[in-house]
């Protein structure tokens, strides 16, 4: 816009503050793209540190490992509470008997002659 | 987190469809024609002790007079007595087991304990205790 300004003009005076202008612009312009880059680099930096911080779902990194401690909590519970709930760790069958039917067969098979 | 959540996930998976454990004569028995298998890995016998258990039935006299052979037991042994085998044996890993074979012709069934330590007296009371609750049931 400058520079069309500058070949438009006709007097030396015009043409000298013309480029004047031209020239406070483009360093406005690349002080504004360093204020850029530099306010990049910081975002970068800041998001960055963020993650490592509180993980990129925003919670705080003691938060998720409490959430994830429970979880295996919960999870090792209810496999113990289903294991030691029942008299065997693995029941298998040829046949459509259930588990409890091989019990009942076994018992039977123990109490009779 | 997301990428916690599905190894979690995958691995529970993995530990739910692997191979179930199942025992030395269930491996043996399963596909024979006219035989019932049930196997019990880690049967508890009492609170500390637990047994591999399996029992194989024949579905009729003929397959049961053929089965007895192949656990050293015959008819003529057996008569109206209840047999019960009592040996060391070895486990597919190569651990030294304590095993106990008894049948019953009622039932046309073989049934095999194998304890990884000398566990005759719980198994004593336990067929015991089995044996009077199945009374009791039957009563």
């Amino acid at each position: 816009m400058g520079r069309n300004h500058f070949i438009q003009s006709e007097s030396g005076d015009n043409m000298a503050a013309t480029d004047n202008r031209a020239d406070e612009l483009l360093h406005a312009h690349l002080a504004a793209a360093r204020r850029w880059h530099q306010g990049e680099a910081d975002f970068r930096q800041a998001f960055h540190k963020g993650i490592a911080k509180r993980g990129a779902s925003g919670f705080p990194v003691w938060a998720r490992a409490a959430v994830l401690a429970l979880v295996a909590a919960s999870i090792s519970f209810l496999y113990y509470y289903q294991w030691s709930s029942r008299p065997y760790e693995s029941y298998s069958c040829n046949v459509d008997f259930t588990a409890q039917e091989g019990i009942e067969l076994m018992h039977a098979s123990i109490a009779t002659i | 987190m997301k990428r916690i959540a599905i190894i979690v996930f995958a691995t529970l998976l993995l530990a739910g469809c692997g191979p179930r454990k199942v025992t030395e004569f269930y491996a043996r028995y399963k596909d024979r024609p006219g035989v019932n298998v049930v196997s019990f890995v880690g049967y508890r016998i009492n609170d500390s002790i637990r047994a591999d258990v399996t029992v194989v039935q024949a579905v009729d006299d003929s397959v049961y007079a053929a089965l007895l052979p192949e656990f050293g037991l015959t008819r003529t042994r057996l008569g109206f007595q209840k047999v019960v085998v009592s040996g060391p044996a070895v486990s597919v890993e190569g651990n030294p087991l304590v095993r106990t074979i008894g049948t019953s012709v009622t039932q046309r069934s073989i049934y095999i304990f194998d304890c990884e330590s000398d566990c005759s007296n719980a198994l004593i009371q336990f067929m015991a205790d089995v044996t009077l609750e199945y009374i009791n049931k039957v009563k």
